[in-house]
Order: C-alpha cells, then structure tokens, then sequence
C-alpha cells in the first residue's frame, strides 16, 4: 500500500494536468480543423490538417498585434530598467533624505488598479495629443517602477558594503557602481522583475483600450479582441489567432521555465 | 562620504523615476479623487462642481450594488475554489522528483498564456449551440438516458438536448466566469503555496518523524503552521484580484448580459468610456483606489516585505 500509493496520487496528478490543459490541446487542435467539423465534431482530431483558419489569422493582422506588443514591452522594460536601477541604488546605498516618505509612495503604488488612474491619464494623452504606442510608454512605465524599485533596492541593500567602498576608493563614481558593479551582481533580480513587468505589458488591456486610436497600433489584446469581433462565427480563425497569440509565450515559457516561474511570481514570495 | 555632493546625487539618481511616477501614477490617481467631484463629458471643456452628488448617486444605483455583490461573489468563490485546492496540489507537488517537477510546469501553463487569448478559447467551448461544454453535457445526458432505458427505468426526466448558456444566462454567468479565472490562477497559487512549503527547514519534518507522526499530522501541525504568512499573502492576492478583475469579463461578457456580470472595473470602464459620464467613473474608481489601499494596508500588516519598508 505504501508503495502502491504515491503511484496511484501521482496517476491522478497526471490525468488531472491533461484535464486542466485540455482547453489548450483544443484550441491547437480546432485551428487546424475546417469550420464544419470545428462545430458539429468537436471531439474530432484534425486527421487532415487545414491552414486556411491561419491564413485568416493573418490576415487579420495578427502578426502586426504581436510586433506591436513586442516593440512596446521591449520599449516600456527598457525605460523602467533604466530610471529604476539608479532609483533602487539610492534608496538602498545613498544618503537620500525623505526616503521613508518615498518608499511609501511607491510602496502606495504596488497594488494600485490601472483604473485609478486611466481617465486622467486618457485626459492627459488627448491634451498632449499623444495616441497609440507613445501614450501607453508613460503608464507602463509607471506602474512598473513601484515592485521594481522596491525589489531591486532591497536587493541592492542585501550586498556587503565592502563592494561599494572597494569601488569608491578606486574613484569610480555613483552612477559607474550602480550600472557595472550593482547591476550586474543583481542580474537573477533584474531578470525575474522585467519577466514580471513584460508578462503584465503583453497582457494589459484597459490602458490599450482607451489609448489605442489607430487599429494597426494595436497591442495583441486589443488586437484579439478585434479579432473575436470580426470573425465571430468564423471560429477557426479565432482559435488560430489565440494560437499565433500563445505560441511565443509558450515557446519562452518551455525554454525558460524556472526563471518565468520565478518572475511571474515576483512580489508576493522574496 | 557622506557631502553634500553625494545628497545632491542621492536626488538626481531618483528623480527620473519620481517623475515618471508621479505624471503616471501620482497625478492620476489624485486627479481621480478631484475628478469624482465634477460632471462633465469626454470631448467637453464644461466641468460643473458636483460636489459629493456622484457619490449619493452611487448609493442609489442598484448597479452599483450589483457590482459590489459581484465582486464580493467573485472574492469568495475565488477563495473558496482556489485555496484548498491549490494547497493540496502544492503539497502534493512538494517533492524533489523532476516528474513532478514537469507536473508543476503543466499546472502553471494557464496562467502563462496571455489572458484574451485565454478568455477566447473559453468564450468558444462556452458558447451554448457548438460550444465542446454542452458537447460534453449532451453526451453525457445521453449516455445516461441509455443507462436508463437499459435498467428499464423511464428516462422521461433527463433531457435529450441539454444547453446550458453558460455566459448568457444572468444567474450562472459571474459563477462561470469566476471558475474559468479559478483554473487560470490556480496554478499560479499553487507555485507561490508550494514554495512557501519548500522554504520549511527539512528538520521540522525530521522531528515530526521521530516523533512518529502521521503525513496529515505532519500537515496539520507543522506545515500549516509555518506556511501561514503565505498562505494570507496569497489570500490577500486573491482578493486584490477579485477587486481589480476585468480582463476576462471584458473578453467573454462585456459585463453582460444585461449587466448580469459587471464589476467595479468593468462599470467603472462603461460609465466612463461607452456612456460618457466622466464624473460617475472616477467616483467609481475611487472606490476601487480605497478598496486595493485598504488591502496595501493589511499586505503591509502580513509583512510581506522588508521590515524597514513596511
């Protein structure tokens, strides 16, 4: 029995995880299935494979929604890393006065909805007449630098003096520790942020929603939601655009398993 | 070290990121508490003070409450069908075998996939005439009316065609939405339980060994124990979640039908954005500002972060 058992809770582990990624197998599945047997055989396999479903994916532009969302999660990541790095180092390694009060607000910031913030930003985007990528930069940045911020400083106040003192005496300046001897050292920390703060930006719709004016701009949320709109009854085409929408992510995720388990998870286990 | 050269810098190194955040984040957020108090359309410069008529509007809408209840619903369900169950596959994952190692990676893939298009395959198999849900629930009728004749049982009571609308149906649909953002996250709080059971020192199991302690014993008494600051770190994520949730409703209701399934962020989003009453949004996403601080608050309490931080 004792023997027995684990095998038989492993079995069941398994058969559970077939379950739980079965809407998965489906989605894969049904894009290569003509429209007919999509609907009235749903349990079919594709024994003869189509690809018309992906050339409607394509040209419904979804190719366009994943470059989109790439060049803006490179872009916004990017710019965050940048401010965020010297921010952390002078939370955690300078004498900044007014840290507490600074702490707080980022601190303030951490679980803040993007709806607290989206109709003054939409107001403020219309009055400087940005749209489209350029007005999504400023708030994906900005509601990424509060679990960066905090992160990295605590990061950054974890490591010994002596690798800071050792520079100083060497005349390097502030800017030249935090960027080449800092930075690098925190390198597991940076990467599980940016994973963090990148998975948020592929995903994120309200800001897209309202700032988004020119349909090939958009982001691939916004853009699959087009999608669903436009093809409604053509629902091959929409589980192959879900597809062309999750396989990068998938690819990554198989690729780089434990260092995006990691980052997704950023924030809630230290 | 410490001159004034260095406190000038100490600024200088914080200021861009100070800036961002506060044209972003800062200035946003406040202007919505100010915005709260006005009147006024989108594509409109008249701004008339209201005073605090929004917010005794909001008591008097009954979709307001809706939304409330709604997401009330979804923070209790959302517990309720996540926890446990993300408890024991964590347990049941604690292990140092790579099979299982694969098997976590197989429970996390859901949340992984970016949530529209996750959203997409749900509102499909959900859909009420070709969805594979009633697929499923068709054959199984089915097959059960079979059973039935073959006992020689009238199998009058069971319907032939079963169609559920899972999304279209006002009494049902929050509750399925909530269950497709349960299997979603799931395996999100099972990674988070299941490193906080990997951070407990292997000598506590050690002792409970020696001491001759049954595996629930040892679940009871030493890992609950010690896992309860994730566990409510966890459970407060969830409810952070539950107030904040919009995505998955936007794709597969819209809120709908008939507002059967809106939210705070979802009406907050309608009041704003479809209907154009600018002024009624913010009051509503005030709300939301002080319902996700109230829970800053109580994360901050749990210590989740750095002593000196909190």
């Amino acid at each position: 029995m004792s023997r027995l058992g684990p095998r038989v809770l492993e079995s069941l582990l398994w058969l559970a995880a077939v379950l739980f990624l079965l809407p998965v197998l489906w989605a894969f599945l049904g894009s290569l299935k003509p429209q007919q047997d999509l609907m009235l055989r749903p349990w079919s396999l594709p024994l003869q494979p189509v690809w018309e479903n992906y050339r409607a994916a394509l040209e419904g532009h979804i190719l366009r929604y994943l470059l989109n969302s790439t060049l803006i999660t490179l872009v916004a990541v990017a710019a965050m890393v940048l401010v965020a790095v010297p921010a952390a180092y002078s939370f955690a390694r300078m004498p900044l006065r007014g840290r507490g009060l600074l702490l707080g607000l980022a601190v303030s910031g951490l679980l803040l909805p993007a709806h607290a913030a989206l109709i003054p930003v939409y107001e403020l985007s219309q009055r400087l007449h940005l749209t489209d990528l350029p007005a999504l930069a400023g708030p994906y940045v900005a509601f990424g630098l509060p679990l960066t911020i905090l992160l990295l400083q605590a990061y950054f106040a974890d490591l010994p003096q002596e690798l800071i003192d050792a520079a100083l005496m060497d005349g390097a300046s502030h800017w030249r520790i935090a960027w080449q001897i800092l930075a690098p050292v925190a390198r597991p920390a940076v990467v599980t942020v940016c994973i963090f703060q990148a998975a948020w930006i592929w995903n994120e719709l309200p800001f897209a929603l309202v700032l988004i004016k020119s349909p090939q701009w958009q982001t691939l949320p916004r853009g699959l939601i087009s999608f669903q709109g436009q093809y409604t009854a053509e629902w091959g085409a929409v589980l192959a655009g879900v597809v062309l929408a999750m396989l990068p992510v998938i690819l990554l995720y198989v690729v780089f398993q434990r260092h995006v388990i990691r980052g997704l998870t950023a924030g809630t286990v230290r | 070290m410490r001159t004034a050269g260095t406190r000038l810098q100490a600024y200088l190194f914080v200021t861009p990121a100070l800036v961002v955040f506060a044209v972003f984040v800062l200035y946003p957020m406040l202007a919505t508490l100010v915005l709260g108090l006005f009147s006024w359309k989108a594509m409109s410069a008249e701004r008339h003070w209201v005073g605090l008529a929004n917010y005794a509007e909001l008591l008097r809408d009954p979709l307001f409450f809706l939304c409330l209840k709604n997401n009330g619903l979804w923070i209790v369900l959302s517990l309720v069908l996540q926890l446990p169950v993300a408890l024991l596959l964590a347990v049941a994952l604690n292990s140092r075998l790579t099979r299982l190692r694969a098997l976590r990676t197989a429970f996390f893939t859901p949340f992984v996939l970016p949530v529209v298009a996750a959203a997409l395959i749900w509102w499909l198999i959900l859909e009420p005439n070709f969805g594979l849900a009633n697929a499923l629930l068709r054959a199984c009728s089915k097959g059960l009316a079979r059973v039935l004749a073959a006992l020689g049982v009238a199998s009058a009571g069971v319907p032939s065609h079963l169609t559920v609308s899972w999304l279209g149906d006002s009494r049902i649909a929050t509750v399925t939405l909530i269950a497709v953002a349960s299997w979603k996250y799931l395996g999100f709080h099972t990674v988070v339980l299941l490193a906080g059971l990997q951070a407990i020192s292997d000598d506590y199991y050690d002792a409970a060994r020696l001491d001759g302690a049954t595996g629930w014993q040892t679940f009871r008494h030493v890992s609950l124990p010690l896992l309860r600051r994730v566990i409510a770190v966890d459970a407060l994520l969830i409810v952070v979640g539950s107030v904040k949730i919009f995505d998955l409703i936007w794709v597969m209701t819209g809120g709908g039908p008939y507002h059967a399934t809106e939210v705070l962020a979802t009406y907050m989003y309608y009041c704003g954005f479809t209907i154009d009453r600018m002024g009624y949004s913010a009051a509503l996403a005030t709300v939301m500002v002080v319902l996700t601080m109230i829970a800053t608050v109580v994360y901050l309490r749990l210590g989740s972060l750095p002593p000196e931080e909190a």
